[in-house]
């Protein structure tokens, strides 16, 4: 899941993009609104994770331009003023979810992968596709009760396949989403992860949960 | 004491003296009064006596007594007695007995009547009756009569008067006691009710005021003045309570770095090489909140006037040449060029550590936030700036002119991009400048941006 953070205190923006990206997620870092808004428009993120107090734009004016276009993409808002008028004003503003600094990273990812679950309308941390078992919390995966163990790659593109199960996924939305790829040599690497997945999860399986739709992508799914 | 005992005790005596010389003077008057009636009596009586006797060419004089049961002994007897001038006895009130009625001639004297009782004592030289047929002129000699008469019943009379002057005065004193315990408490009611209304305005209701018009006259002017208290009180509050919610705040941004860096570094196992990076970046982060800590104790005890000022002469041009040179690299950095116009030798005299402090927060604000290109020039020791920090912009709205010196107040809503600029800087300088009676203040003059240090102008 591609992550957009938007945060100019940089102790802080190191710290946190490098949990996140320890936590599975891929970091855009801005230090600034208007580097966050060009972040947002040319490479869509998951989520956005975005500080109020933000030098010339601020938190309130980023999101307010970010739905002026139309971008629906979730937000939560990172401040220092845990004072209602702010939050209410957030939450009007269309942010997703509000965290008071100082707050845990574990808080933060938690609330993250909640807002990014509502956006994949997915209803709880758990994605069930047939026998297999995909836990987007503990980052465990089971098939008919056994564990698969996946390495952080395989994760991250077996959770954006999950996430948007039964839709055929592109190339390119797996390059944009997900962890990795984008600073991999060639768009082959994804097909080699693909090959990957398969090996684990549906090697001697009798049903096949990942299925190529060939000229357009990749889908997740258990087909009649 | 209390208002209501004193103002108590005061009518009390005010009225007590007021009885105490109405009833001396009632009794001087009466006392005057009776005994004039008396002295009045004696007069008539010596008249009467005189009258009394007749005169005779030839024969001795008589004496026609009559109608002087008076004069008769017994226990509320008077007593005369008449005298030839020739110092011959011509007649004495059977009352005398032995004794003798001696006395000035035409004055009252009191004496000791023969009886024992005090009395008052008439001598007067007076002419005998001559008959109306009397063949021959008068003789031209005279009688002296002495009258004496007991004043014991005007004594009764004023000893009477006195004891119900006593008494009536003493029922007053009471009634005005009691009078005035009542009108004092009613009196004084207004008080207790603005003391209990005080008394329910705590710090958390300081925006209450006291009702004015619900107050006498009298204590209007103490409800206005209390009023005004509470709204300065009411501000001085809000003020605190502000800079209380802006220190957390400050605190909280650099306390999140602090706690993400340590909370990252510990979430999984790492080589010890790896955890060299969290830990020198919490120390600058700690460092920053260190500064912060400083910076806002300083404040504080400037505020509380904690903070010694020690004047002395110091060579202005070195002084901010030495600030100046820790901000050289990053204004070469950011394009900016500098230039330091204070005379060679120039003396200024202030306190070195708060001036200094002064300098280097307004040149490391001019060297952070001058667009990138521009300059900054320093100049000094003039009579009306003691020091001026200008740079070539950009200028500040006319609103944020006086704004900038509020606690954390940054014009871009930012709270602490790397931590070097913690927001009360120019708090401090303009706090620094107070306790050295300079005036800092900001000025946009021909697109240039003026930071002035000036002495105080006493008003």
């Amino acid at each position: 899941m591609r992550v957009l953070l938007i945060e100019d205190y940089l102790p802080l923006a190191e710290s946190l993009s490098q949990g996140l990206r320890e936590a599975g997620f891929t970091v855009d870092l801005a230090h600034q609104g208007a580097d966050g808004l060009e972040f947002a428009r040319t490479s869509p993120p998951d989520a956005i994770v975005l500080d109020v107090m933000l030098p010339v734009l601020d938190g309130f004016a980023v999101l307010q331009a970010l739905r002026a276009q139309k971008c629906l993409v979730p937000v939560l808002m990172l401040t220092a003023k845990d004072d209602l008028e702010s939050r209410v004003r957030g939450l009007d503003l269309g942010a997703d979810d509000y965290l008071t600094k100082p707050f845990a990273l574990a808080e933060l990812l938690a609330r993250l992968r909640a807002i990014i679950r509502r956006r994949y309308h997915a209803a709880d941390n758990v994605i069930r596709v047939g026998a297999l078992e995909i836990d987007l919390g503990a980052r465990q995966v089971k098939r008919g009760g056994v564990p698969i163990v996946l390495s952080a790659t395989e994760f991250a593109l077996l959770e954006y396949l999950a996430l948007r199960q039964g839709q055929v996924v592109t190339r390119t939305e797996i390059w944009e989403h997900v962890y990795d790829f984008a600073s991999a040599p060639s768009s082959n690497v994804i097909d080699v992860y693909i090959g990957y997945l398969r090996k684990k999860l549906d090697h001697e399986q009798p049903v096949k949960v990942i299925h190529t739709r060939r000229g357009l992508g990749y889908l997740l799914g258990v087909e009649p | 004491m209390s208002l209501r005992a004193r103002l108590t005790v005061g009518v009390v005596l005010v009225v007590g003296a007021a009885i105490t010389l109405f009833s001396a003077v009632a009794l001087l008057a009466f006392s005057r009064g009776l005994t004039g009636e008396l002295d009045a009596r004696l007069v008539a009586d010596s008249r009467a006596l005189a009258g009394m006797v007749e005169e005779h060419a030839e024969e001795p004089w008589e004496f026609e007594a009559g109608g002087l049961e008076e004069f008769e002994p017994g226990p509320s007897a008077a007593y005369f007695e008449i005298w030839l001038d020739d110092g011959t006895v011509l007649a004495r009130s059977a009352s005398l007995g032995n004794a003798d009625l001696r006395g000035q001639a035409e004055a009252i004297t009191k004496l000791a009547l023969p009886d024992g009782r005090p009395g008052r004592l008439r001598v007067s030289v007076l002419q005998p009756r001559r008959p109306d047929d009397a063949p021959v002129p008068a003789s031209g000699r005279t009688l002296t009569v002495a009258v004496a008469r007991s004043t014991d019943t005007l004594e009764a009379v004023l000893l009477r008067l006195d004891e119900a002057l006593l008494g009536a005065g003493f029922a007053a004193m009471l009634l005005a006691a009691a009078a005035a315990t009542f009108i004092v408490r009613r009196g004084l009611q207004p008080v207790g009710t603005l003391a209990r209304q005080l008394d329910s305005i705590d710090a958390q209701r300081l925006s209450e005021r006291i009702d004015r018009a619900s107050h006498p006259q009298e204590l209007r002017a103490a409800v206005d003045k209390v009023n005004e208290l509470l709204s300065r009180l009411e501000a001085a509050f809000a003020r605190a309570r502000q800079f209380n919610r802006d220190v957390s705040h400050e605190l909280r941004t650099p306390l999140s770095g602090l706690k993400m860096i340590l909370e990252v570094a510990l979430s999984k196992d790492r080589d010890g090489a790896d955890y060299r990076l969290p830990l020198s970046q919490s120390l600058r982060v700690v460092e920053q909140m260190g500064a912060l800590v400083e910076s806002l104790l300083l404040l504080s005890r400037l505020g509380a006037g904690q903070v010694p000022v020690r004047p002395g002469r110091l060579a202005l041009r070195e002084l901010v040449d030495e600030c100046f040179a820790p901000w050289a690299a990053q204004a070469s950095a950011r394009g900016l060029s500098f230039e330091n116009r204070i005379a060679e030798g120039a003396l200024v005299e202030a306190d070195e550590a708060a001036l200094r402090m002064i300098a280097n927060n307004l040149l490391s604000n001019a060297v952070a936030y001058t667009t990138a290109g521009g300059a900054l020039v320093v100049e000094g020791a003039e009579p009306h700036a003691l020091l001026r920090v200008r740079d070539s912009g950009p200028t500040l709205a006319p609103a944020d002119l006086e704004r900038v010196f509020g606690a954390f107040v940054r014009l871009d809503s930012s709270r602490t991009d790397t931590g070097a600029h913690c927001g009360i800087g120019l708090t401090l300088t303009r706090a620094l400048g107070d306790a050295m009676a300079l005036d800092v203040s900001a000025h946009n003059r021909d697109g240039w941006l003026h930071f002035v240090v000036a002495p105080r102008q006493r008003a």
